[in-house]
């Protein structure tokens, strides 16, 4: 039950939806948090936590989609479900054009609920791995010195050692113990994978950008 | 001599007062002188003798009894001739018989005549004696008379000397009346008196003058008195005396100076005196008047004495009243009052009470008249405003239409109607007649179904339990139709008795009104059912979804608990959670449902204490998802503190459900979209609540037409929203306005008043 360490946030205005649906999925393992708006929801602190947002479409003030639009804005993605009291198609299009995980008309099944929750907190804990392995990536990256930098973006972007020597006016073997510090340092196991690894982190050669 | 006192006796009466012994003595010389005549024969004639008995009884016989003894005399010589024939011739004898028979017949005429004159001569005698004792007596009565009279009479000659007096003069003066005669006038008048007036009483006595005049007396002490006095002159024989009857006036004069004095202080005090006061003498002469009369009149002192006609001083219209009332031969010696217009300076007149009261002295003669006035213009035009009032009370009273009525509870509780007022004919078609001292008569016209109320009310006011009842009830008229009255009644309680005063109004026509209001009432009730359905109707979606909520949270807390109850083991404590949210949920589905129905059910709710924040809140839930789907922001700023309100929850509901409709339509196409309701208690005792919104707006000159029933700007709208919820706010007695924004948008505000306590609940 490793997804139900998710917490699952929950954006309503009206307390009945807030503590049923919370009810619902603590029943079923989930932890829950509860907002009673969009903008109560912004000032939580961030947590490092895979989860998910159930939110309501029609919020006084700030609506569904507004905190949809301003989360993504805001590159805070976590992945949504709508909620809301009577199906809209274009406000459903919308939001799923947006990148809603689901549209869910009130009142729903718990199936349905659940469903979407754990396909939600599954989008979200991917996003999250590879967010964690791009962090762990630019950890690395960071670590190398700013010869080994340059030495590894001429390297991914497929100069040999020769021509990597001569683009920087140092000596091939000075490049060779460079790119054996920078393949450590990277955990990179062949070129191909130093080249992956470059690409996550959009590092591309001066040469060319 | 006799006393003049004994009487007067006839003076033949004295003729028989002869002794006695001389009448025997008479008899016995007749007997003797015709024994003589008889016995003797002598040639000579004895009986001649006889003439002296005649003489003798002449003296106290009168004169036929002197016949008589004459004729008795004749009689014995004759005799005496005949029983004794004469001796010698015959011829002798008869000649001596008819001698003394005619000696006898001289002598009684001669004695006869003598004693005729000798009565006149004594009766003429025994007259002047009485002519001189009565005189005598008068002489002493009429001494005494002038003695005791209480003037002083004094007499003196034309040389100036004093030659009688009578007693009270000489007591007043202190002088015996042997001292007083001889003096001079000069000597016992007052020596302050005038010489000229003294010499003019002179010159008009010698004048032969008949006179009054006063003047001063001088006593032997020398003090002095005053006096009237009346003199004239008269002659005896060819003396002149003149006479002077004085009187003592000391006190008449002493009264004069008091009331003077009076007067003065009278005068005195009647400058200051705030009525007008005018004194005249006993024949009406203006003597004074004080200053608040002069200066009403705008005359002197003078000009008032020197007009003469006393009418002057009145308003023309009253002249001719005063003349045939006032200015009268009876009313001439009496106190009396009187009202009339009084000239003032100006020539206007003034309403004044007068009172004329003559003031008299001890002998009851009036001295002086005193007129008074009392301003009454006032009092007069008081008096004919009341006048005219009641005139107005009197032709309001004809034309009341109200039957003004009275009846009377004894001790034994019995009803007497004692008046019904005119009125009552045109309501009831009865007269008052009919209805007085029969309390049963009133109730038998009372419509069979009022009755018993009407009988119950009497029953509490002649109880004493209520002193005021009123009643709407039916009469039947005789002429078969139906009125409506009104009828109340109090109470008055004296000692056993019991009053009722009661006013009966007929109300058929209010009632007929009332009737044709509840009508428009129902009709307007309708038009607002109406108007409830239809905005009921624009906001199904948004009902179905507050009521789709609480079923989401039934739905889902339902599942939880069911979840919970399946664990391993069950988890109870959140089971019970889940349970009870499902039980609020339902009712808060159930009350939203309620609420609509309270929405478009058809009949009025009674009034009740409401509070409005409770109430809106209620309507803004139903309203809140139009509102979030219409991207509206709906802020509520309620006052905490506000106060109740008497009024029915559905009405106003409706009213704040039309404000939001129209106010969310507004701000369809604009760019901010706030709705701020906000509630209030002002400080005049009204609960104010304003709705605004930042929409279109309206035209400025749409103002009032926005109220009109059918007004609208929409074109889906009935237009009757602002027209039924301002007649929904005028009968809760509040108000409705609307009034544009500063910024965009207007706001719909209204007011209705607080609630009180002791305030009816059904009111309607």
């Amino acid at each position: 039950m490793t997804e139900r360490d998710a917490i699952v946030a929950i954006v309503d205005d009206d307390p009945a939806i807030r503590e049923g649906v919370s009810g619902l999925l603590r029943s079923a393992g989930w932890r829950v948090e509860t907002f009673g708006s969009a903008e109560e929801f912004l000032g939580r602190p961030n947590v490092d936590t895979p989860s998910c947002l159930l939110l309501d479409l029609q919020l006084p003030e700030l609506s569904g989609l507004d905190l949809q639009k301003w989360l993504t804005e805001a590159k805070l993605d976590i992945p949504i479900v709508f909620i809301t009291g009577h199906g809209n198609i274009p406000a459903s299009v919308q939001a799923i054009k947006a990148g809603a995980v689901e549209f869910l008309t009130k009142p729903f099944d718990e199936q349905q609920l659940f469903h979407a929750i754990s396909e939600a907190v599954e989008v979200d804990r991917g996003a999250r791995e590879h967010r964690a392995e791009l962090r762990q990536l630019r950890v690395r990256y960071d670590s190398l010195t700013p010869r080994e930098q340059e030495v590894m973006r001429e390297v991914v972007s497929g100069l040999l050692n020769k021509q990597v020597a001569s683009e920087l006016d140092i000596s091939e073997f000075t490049v060779k113990v460079h790119r054996g510090q920078v393949m450590r340092k990277m955990h990179a196991d062949s070129l191909a994978d130093l080249v992956r690894m470059a690409e996550k982190l959009g590092i591309r050669s001066s040469k060319n950008s | 001599m006799p006393d003049i006192n004994s009487g007067n006796p006839k003076v033949s009466d004295r003729v028989t007062t002869s002794p006695l012994w001389f009448r025997v003595a008479t008899v016995l010389l007749a007997a003797a002188i015709f024994v003589a005549d008889t016995a003797t024969d002598f040639e000579v004639s004895v009986s001649v003798l006889y003439v002296i008995v005649v003489l003798m009884a002449s003296r106290f016989l009168h004169r036929r009894g002197t016949v008589y003894v004459a004729v008795a005399c004749v009689g014995l010589a004759v005799v005496s001739a005949i029983l004794t024939p004469p001796q010698g011739k015959a011829f002798t004898g008869v000649a001596n018989t008819l001698i003394s028979v005619a000696a006898i017949a001289v002598t009684t005429f001669l004695v006869l005549h003598s004693q005729a004159r000798e009565l006149l001569l004594r009766e003429q005698i025994e007259e002047r004696k009485r002519a001189e004792e009565g005189l005598r007596a008068s002489e002493g009565r009429f001494r005494m008379l002038v003695d005791h009279a209480a003037d002083l009479i004094l007499l003196r000659t034309e040389d100036g000397k004093l030659v009688d007096v009578n007693q009270h003069a000489c007591e007043k003066l202190g002088y015996t009346r042997d001292e007083l005669i001889g003096m001079t006038p000069r000597d016992i008048v007052d020596p302050n008196e005038d010489p000229a007036h003294f010499r003019s009483v002179g010159e008009r006595l010698n004048a032969g003058e008949v006179f009054s005049f006063e003047s001063g007396f001088l006593r032997k002490d020398g003090s002095v008195f005053p006096a009237e006095v009346r003199v004239r002159p008269f002659s005896q024989g060819n003396q002149r005396f003149f006479l002077a009857i004085a009187r003592d006036i000391t006190e008449r004069k002493q009264a004069e100076e008091r009331i003077r004095q009076q007067e003065i202080e009278q005068r005195q005090v009647l400058e200051f005196a705030p009525q007008l006061v005018a004194v005249f003498g006993p024949d009406r002469k203006r003597l004074y008047a004080n200053r608040p009369s002069l200066d009403y009149l705008g005359l002197s002192l003078e000009e008032w004495q020197g007009i003469s006609d006393p009418l002057w001083f009145f308003h023309p219209d009253d002249r001719e009243r005063l003349t045939k009332d006032v200015y009268t031969e009876e009313r001439s010696d009496v106190p009396h009052e009187f009202e009339a217009r009084f000239r003032g300076k100006d020539g206007t007149h003034r309403w004044f009470l007068f009172r004329d009261n003559p003031l008299r002295d001890e002998q009851g003669r009036i001295q002086r008249w005193y007129l008074s006035a009392t301003d009454i213009e006032d009092r007069k035009r008081a008096e004919e405003q009341l006048r005219s009032t009641a005139d107005e009370l009197q032709r309001v009273m004809a034309s009341i239409s109200d039957c003004l009525w009275s009846a009377e509870i004894d001790e034994n509780w019995k009803w007497t109607y004692r008046h019904y007022s005119p009125a009552v004919e045109k309501i009831t078609g009865r007269p008052p007649s009919f209805f007085v001292h029969d309390p049963a008569t009133w109730i038998g016209l009372v419509h069979p179904d009022d009755r018993e109320q009407i009988l119950k009310d009497f029953q509490l006011l002649a109880s004493g339990q209520s002193e005021h009842e009123e009643g709407e009830y039916r009469i039947l008229r005789p002429d078969g139709e139906i009125r409506w009255v009104r009828d109340s009644a109090t109470v008055t309680r004296s000692g056993q008795r019991l009053r009722i005063d009661g006013v009966v109004s007929d109300i058929t026509d209010r009632k007929r009104a009332e009737q044709e209001r509840n009508k428009l009432h129902e009709l307007e009730a309708t038009l607002s059912h109406i108007n409830r359905v239809s905005v009921m109707g624009e906001m199904t979606a948004s009902i179905a979804h507050e009521i789709n909520q609480p079923l989401s949270g039934v739905v889902s807390n339902g599942s939880a608990c069911l979840r919970w109850l399946s664990g391993e083991p069950p988890n109870l404590e959140e089971a019970r959670e889940a349970a009870r949210r499902i039980v609020r949920d339902g009712k808060r589905a159930g009350e939203i449902i309620a609420r609509v129905r309270a929405l478009v059910r058809k009949t009025a709710a009674p009034r009740t204490k409401l509070d409005l924040n409770e109430t809106i809140k209620e309507i803004i839930s139903l309203v809140t998802d139009e509102a979030k789907k219409r991207r509206i922001t709906v802020r509520t700023e309620f006052a905490d503190d506000l106060a109740p309100v008497l009024g029915d929850r559905v009405q106003l509901q409706q009213v704040v459900l039309n404000i939001v409709m129209n106010a969310m339509d507004a701000m369809t196409d604009t760019a901010s979209r706030l709705l701020v309701i906000v509630t209030h208690s002002d400080a005049a005792g009204q609960v104010q609540v304003a709705v605004r919104d930042t929409g279109a707006g309206f035209d400025p000159d749409a103002t009032e037409k926005i109220f009109e029933p059918f007004y609208s700007t929409k074109s889906d709208g009935m237009g009757m929203g602002l027209s039924i919820s301002r007649s929904i706010i005028q009968s809760h007695g509040g108000r409705l306005s609307v009034a544009a924004n500063e910024g965009a948008g207007v706001t719909v505000q209204f007011t209705i008043p607080e609630f009180k306590v002791g305030a009816s609940l059904d009111r309607t």
